[in-house]
């Protein structure tokens, strides 16, 4: 039997027992009209029982919940402008959230299709001080230590970081692919099964000559080979060597980087000269470990950490120099969460990931504000219509609840508009990362997890926005406002108390936005000491058996090919190249000078063709450039930076010094020029005493090219000199040096523009929500002004009255806007300090700012209904209901 | 949504007394609340409100069934049956009830045992 059909035959007894106790009341001598009434009055309210005598049976609960939800549609879909409203503010809040969350989950959090991924750790070395700080690898040999030291508590594995590398099979062999070296144990560590034939074992990497094994994972097989089976055992062409493909991994796994999708695995052993494996100065692997159950990761990091020092000082230590030590006695390892894999790209914005967040959480309260603003004065427009349903017998938490559906409605509503933001704002976040080589291949399906998130924030904005005024509503007093048409005159309390809140958080964000964008300003006008606009540059791969000698003769060509063009002011190579392609240092003697004890000698350097100096636009302080006729043999002169001229001569002349390198310890180098510091690492660098020699061999560099045009219409110029140059030849990573420049403060990028558009967004809401509540009031006391003006008062009058009310309330919310960010800033602000440039946290200036325009934009926001409220026709208003 | 107030003696009551009332005769609605009305000598006044929630949860727990029907005045009513599960309850319940009754006297009167 159905609830429905059950109902009405209870609906169809109730009524049969009141015709009865008529028919006896009418045997007792009652007029028929009477006796129903009686009869009726007696019952009660039969609708209800009816009801209550339902709810028996089955899930009255589900069953109601459901019917409020479908009435709440109903009544929302009759108020568009509301529901309209409503929904767009929580889509925004929702949706800005979703999609950090996304970005957060996917680079950071998103667990890896493997065996309880939650026992497995990063073996994370790294400096917080000392002279060189950041993360850093680990040799072979040491990791070969550290897997037998932890033998019992778990199993190490190794990988060496990704790339694109060169790729062939069945006859094409010009493709790329993204490869990782693994340790044999990398598969079975981490609990991936083949899909087909093998994963690695023991003896594929073995020292004494390890297999050339190759594992493909499962989508670069489909989309490779047509999910081919028969691949297996057959050759490829990986780095230019040839792998015997022995298995393809299980699907899904595409390796330990959250943002990297690896195509192919091959064996440490197979890919690298025998040094990378023997050496304990070659530090290149990236290590994880998988703790076996139950062993807890402070013992297992005691243990490593034990093994780790014992290595640095026997193996390490007595071969360093006073700076070296200094590095390695500041290194640690911590034994970092990896259920997510190594997280490269994710741990590198996670701070600024983790701001924004809070941010937009900030967001989402403020777009939450607003709704219940806008439920609180529904609630009391429909004032009459709940009398009713109170009088017809709802109790008052069924009028609560069916209030608090709404919403739930709205939150949903919003929830689902927010993922279709999420999805496309998550999109546009992604590429304002810089683009590394291999691009980033998130997986950014909402799965379970985002789901889950989004429906959770949807639920809490709903408790938030929806559960206090529904509760209210709920217990105020029925009878009261049944009397016909009264109405509160009083502008809500807790309406303007929501107002002032709303101000305070956007005045929050505001000073973010305004601390984080001043940071971007001052980091884009940091002197670089040269000039990367209108500069092109861009890398050259050779086939390895290419001769060194042809090397220089091809780059000096291809240089002097470019050169030909008008658009081009001057052509040059560097190795290693500047900004995110790796520093090259050693420590360097002064001839005539002795080191001093424990002095830091290091210096950094870079080979570098005679007009690089031209080409970068750096500056030339003292003597000369290096020239052409300096590039011959192995070099005999040198240019120096400033920092490096002033450390060792002061203010002595440094020219015809003569100074000794570590890689060619025989030859002494005079010093032929001063130029100027330049930050070739990063802005934020410190700059370092730099030496620039002549190249006397190619080792990877990469081009450095002025132009007079735009450095972007020069790709097609390039890639057809080097064509017609060497075909053999290949172009890689064309870009303007802007772009690697700004790639260095993307974090910094990311930060300022989601502070500034969120902060915007804030600001948004709250002027609409003011607007909101101030309208509201008016509207509601237009007869009182109407009295006001009838008895005399004047248009300015009014609008000072209502603008008075809103100084009030802008200042109280301003004011503990002010006050709350100046804590937050001050309580963050260890975190802070590392996120700011040239700015401090608590500048004046900037919260002054953030202060005036969040009072003006409220105060014009208060303004338009205020004028609305003087032009009043005093006639008009007092007719006015 | 709260049920309204019960007006029940204890939880169980009504139920026991409407199994008490049927056991005699089938009845509907009307009649079984004037009956026990009666038969209290207007001592109990068996609220509509409880009345068919109860008989609602009476049905759906098997202890009573229930027919459409005519009354004495010719309408169609539902008439309410007692089955055997009915009766068995109806005896738990007076067994229960009994022993509650001896416990609050004894309370109430402890000289007298």
């Amino acid at each position: 039997m159905t609830a429905r059909r059950r109902r009405r035959e209870l609906a169809a007894e109730i009524e049969a027992h009141i015709a009865e106790r008529t028919a006896d009341l009418v045997d007792g001598g009652m007029r028929e009209a009477e006796a129903r009434q009686q009869a009726r009055r007696e019952f009660g309210n039969p609708t209800l029982y009816a009801e209550t005598g339902g709810e028996v049976w089955g899930w009255p609960w589900i069953e109601r919940i459901g019917k409020d939800l479908r009435y709440a549609a109903r009544s929302l879909r009759a108020s568009p402008l509301f529901t309209a409203t409503a929904v767009l503010s929580l889509a925004l809040g929702i949706g800005a959230n979703t999609a950090i969350f996304t970005l957060l989950y996917a680079s950071l959090w998103k667990p890896m299709p493997v065996t309880a991924p939650q026992r497995i750790y990063q073996l994370w070395r790294h400096a917080e001080s000392g002279p060189w700080t950041g993360d850093f690898g680990y040799s072979y040999v040491l990791f070969q230590q550290l897997k037998k030291s932890a033998a019992c508590l778990g199993e190490v594995l190794a990988t060496s970081s990704f790339g694109s590398e060169k790729f062939g099979a069945r006859g094409i062999s010009n493709e790329h692919v993204s490869g990782e070296s693994v340790t044999a144990n990398f598969f079975t560590a981490l609990g991936v099964r083949p899909l087909l034939g093998r994963v690695f074992e023991t003896q594929d990497d073995s020292t004494q000559g390890g297999r050339h094994a190759a594992v493909l994972s499962d989508a670069f097989w489909r989309r490779r080979f047509q999910a081919d089976p028969s691949i297996l055992g057959t050759t490829i062409l990986y780095k230019e060597t040839p792998y015997t493909v022995v298995g393809v991994a299980q699907p899904g796994f595409s390796g330990v980087e959250a943002e990297a999708s690896i195509d192919v695995w091959v064996p440490v052993t197979s890919s690298v000269e025998k040094v990378w494996l023997t050496s304990p100065d070659v530090s290149w692997l990236r290590l994880l470990v998988r703790l076996h159950p139950g062993v807890p990761p402070a013992r297992a990091q005691a243990l490593f950490a034990k093994t780790f020092h014992t290595h640095l000082a026997d193996k390490l230590m007595p071969e360093a120099d006073p700076h070296w030590r200094a590095v390695l006695e500041a290194e640690h390892i911590t034994l970092r969460p990896a259920a997510a894999g190594l997280a490269t790209t994710g741990h590198r914005y996670e701070k600024a990931l983790l701001m924004v967040m809070v941010l937009v959480a900030l967001v989402l309260l403020i777009a939450c504000g607003n709704v219940a603003n806008l439920i609180l004065a529904r609630n009391s427009a429909r004032r009459h219509e709940i009398t009713i349903r109170r009088a017809l017998g709802a109790s008052p938490a069924r009028i609560a609840g069916q209030l608090f559906s709404e919403s739930l409605v709205l939150a949903a509503a919003g929830a689902a508009a927010g993922l279709a933001i999420a999805a496309w704002g998550t999109r546009l976040l992604i590429s304002y990362l810089p683009r590394p080589e291999v691009p980033l291949a998130y997986d950014l399906r909402p799965g379970f997890a985002v789901l889950g998130f989004t429906a959770a924030i949807a639920i809490a904005t709903a408790v938030l926005f929806g559960l206090a005024p529904a509760l209210r509503v709920g217990k105020s007093d029925a009878e009261l406002s049944l009397r016909t048409g009264q109405r509160a005159t009083r502008a809500s309390f807790s309406g303007r108390l929501l107002v002032a809140g709303q101000l305070a958080l956007s005045l929050l964000l505001l000073v973010s936005a305004g601390l984080f964008g001043m940071t971007l300003r001052n980091l884009k006008a940091a002197d670089l000491g040269f000039r990367p606009q209108n500069v092109v540059t861009f890398d050259l791969s050779f086939p390895k058996e290419t001769p060194e000698a042809r090397l220089l003769q091809t780059y000096d060509r291809i240089r002097e090919r470019l050169e030909s063009h008008p658009g081009v002011v001057v052509a040059s190579y560097a190795w290693p190249g500047i900004y995110g392609r790796g520093g090259w240092s050693g420590s360097i003697e002064i001839v005539g000078r002795p080191a001093k004890p424990g002095e830091d000698n290091d210096a950094g350097m870079i080979a570098v063709s005679p007009d690089f100096f031209q080409a970068i636009g750096m500056t030339l302080l003292q003597g000369r450039y290096l020239n052409a006729s300096d590039q011959a043999g192995e070099p005999r002169v040198a240019v120096v930076n400033e920092s490096l001229a002033r450390h060792y001569f002061g203010k002595g002349p440094a020219i015809g010094r003569h100074i000794i390198l570590p890689p060619m310890p025989k030859n002494r180098i005079e010093i032929v020029g001063v130029v100027g510091d330049a930050r070739h690492y990063g802005v934020r660098e410190n700059i370092w005493r730099m030496v620039y020699l002549p190249a006397w061999k190619i080792q990877g560099d990469s081009f450095y090219v002025r132009t007079s045009a735009d450095p972007r219409s020069l790709g097609g110029v390039i890639r057809a000199d080097v064509a017609s140059i060497d075909k053999t030849a290949q172009v890689e990573n064309i870009r303007p040096l802007m772009i690697a420049v700004n790639d260095m403060i993307s974090q910094e990028r990311l930060t300022a523009l989601l502070s500034s558009a969120f902060g915007f967004l804030a600001i948004v809401l709250a002027a609409v929500g003011l607007y909101g509540v101030v309208a509201y009031g008016v509207s509601r006391r237009t007869n009182e002004f109407g009295i006001r003006m009838a008895l005399g008062a004047q248009q300015g009058d009014v609008q000072r009255l209502v603008l008075r009310q809103t100084v009030v309330l802008v200042a109280a919310g301003v004011s503990a806007g002010l006050a709350a960010a100046a804590a937050l800033t001050r309580g963050v602000s260890a975190v802070m300090a590392g996120m700011l440039y040239g700015v401090h946290p608590e500048d004046t200036t900037i919260f002054a700012a953030a202060a005036i325009l969040l009072a003006a934009i409220a105060l014009l926001a208060a303004f338009l209904p205020a004028r609305r409220a003087s032009r009043v026709d005093p006639m008009t208003a007092l007719r006015y209901e | 949504m709260e049920p309204p107030a019960p007006r029940d003696l204890f939880p169980g009551a009504l139920e026991m007394m409407i199994l008490q009332t049927l056991r005699c005769a089938p009845l509907h609605g009307y009649a079984l609340a004037r009956l026990i009305k009666q038969s209290s000598d207007d001592l109990l006044q068996v609220e509509e409100g409880s009345l068919y929630p109860a008989l609602q949860r009476m049905l759906k727990a098997g202890w009573v069934s229930a027919a459409w029907g005519l009354s004495a005045r010719n309408r169609r009513v539902r008439i309410y049956r007692i089955t055997p599960a009915g009766r068995q309850q109806l005896a738990r319940e007076v067994s229960s009830f009994e022993r509650m009754l001896e416990g609050i006297a004894r309370v109430m009167r402890p000289n007298e045992s």
